[in-house]
C-alpha cells in the first residue's frame, strides 16, 4: 500500500468516524451504516500497522522509548474501544436490525455501554491522530510537492 | 509483501477475540445485575398532564429523543 493511499485511507476513517460519531448529525440509518461501511477499512488501517505494532510490543518492556510505548497503549484501548463501540452498536441498532429481520429491543445495558464507548473511541482518536500527526503532517507535505521531489 | 495473509488472519483472529469477549462480558453482566426491561422512550410531562410540551428522555443515558437509538 502506498502512503498516499494510507494518508487518503486515514483520513477518510478518521472524518467517517467524527461524523458517525453522533447519530443526530446524520440521521440513525446512515449513522448505521456509515459505521458497517468503516469496518473494512478499519480493519485495513490494523493490518498494514500491524507487524509495526508486533514490533513495538516485542521491545515494550525494555528497549521501547516513550513514545512508541504510549503509541502502543493509545491504540490497543482504541481497538478495544472501538470493537466495543461496534459490537454494542449491532445491539442496539435499529436500521441494521430491520435490514436483517431482526427484532431490536436493546437492554439498557447496552445502551450506556455504547454510549460510552462511543465517548471513549472518540477521545482515543484524537490523542491517536495527535500522536501521528508528525507523520500525517509529514506525509500531506510531501505529497503537496510532487515536483520538487522530482526535480 | 508475504506476510499479508498472515497479518490479516491474526487481526481478524484479534477483532472476533474482543468481540466476543465483550458481548459475553456485556450480556453476563446483565444477566447477573437483572436484565432491565426494552428500553423505550420515557416520555415525561414537563408540567402537569395533559400540557402540549413534552420531553422524551432514554432512561438509560438520559439523552434526547434526537440523539437516543431507544427512541428512534
Amino acid at each position: 500500500m502506498t502512503t498516499r493511499s494510507r494518508l487518503f485511507l486515514d483520513l477518510g476513517l478518521f472524518g467517517a468516524l467524527l461524523v458517525a460519531y453522533n447519530p443526530s448529525w446524520t440521521g440513525l440509518a446512515l449513522h448505521e451504516w456509515l459505521c458497517v461501511a468503516a469496518i473494512t477499512p478499519l480493519l485495513v488501517h490494523v493490518v498494514v500497522n500491524w507487524e509495526l505494532t508486533l514490533r513495538i510490543a516485542g521491545r515494550f518492556v525494555d528497549h521501547a522509548r516513550h513514545l512508541p510505548r504510549l503509541n502502543l497503549i493509545v491504540d490497543s484501548a482504541l481497538f478495544i474501544a472501538g470493537v466495543a463501540v461496534m459490537v454494542s452498536g449491532f445491539m442496539v441498532s435499529h436500521a441494521i436490525a430491520a435490514a436483517l429481520g431482526i427484532a431490536s429491543a436493546p437492554s439498557a445495558l447496552w445502551i450506556a455501554v455504547h454510549s460510552f464507548t462511543a465517548d471513549a473511541t472518540i477521545a482515543l482518536l484524537l490523542v491517536h491522530f495527535a500522536l501521528h500527526w508528525r507523520w500525517i503532517s509529514g506525509v500531506a507535505r510531501r505529497l503537496a510537492r510532487p515536483a520538487t521531489r522530482s526535480a | 509483501m508475504p506476510n499479508t495473509f498472515r497479518n490479516v488472519a491474526a487481526v481478524l483472529v484479534l477483532t472476533l477475540f474482543t468481540a466476543l469477549a465483550v458481548f459475553a462480558t456485556v450480556q453476563l453482566t446483565d444477566r447477573l445485575l437483572g436484565p432491565a426491561p426494552a428500553v423505550a422512550a420515557q416520555t415525561t410531562a414537563s408540567g402537569a398532564a395533559g400540557t402540549a410540551a413534552q420531553t422524551l428522555v432514554c432512561p438509560a443515558t438520559g439523552c434526547t429523543a434526537s440523539t437516543c437509538h431507544a427512541v428512534q
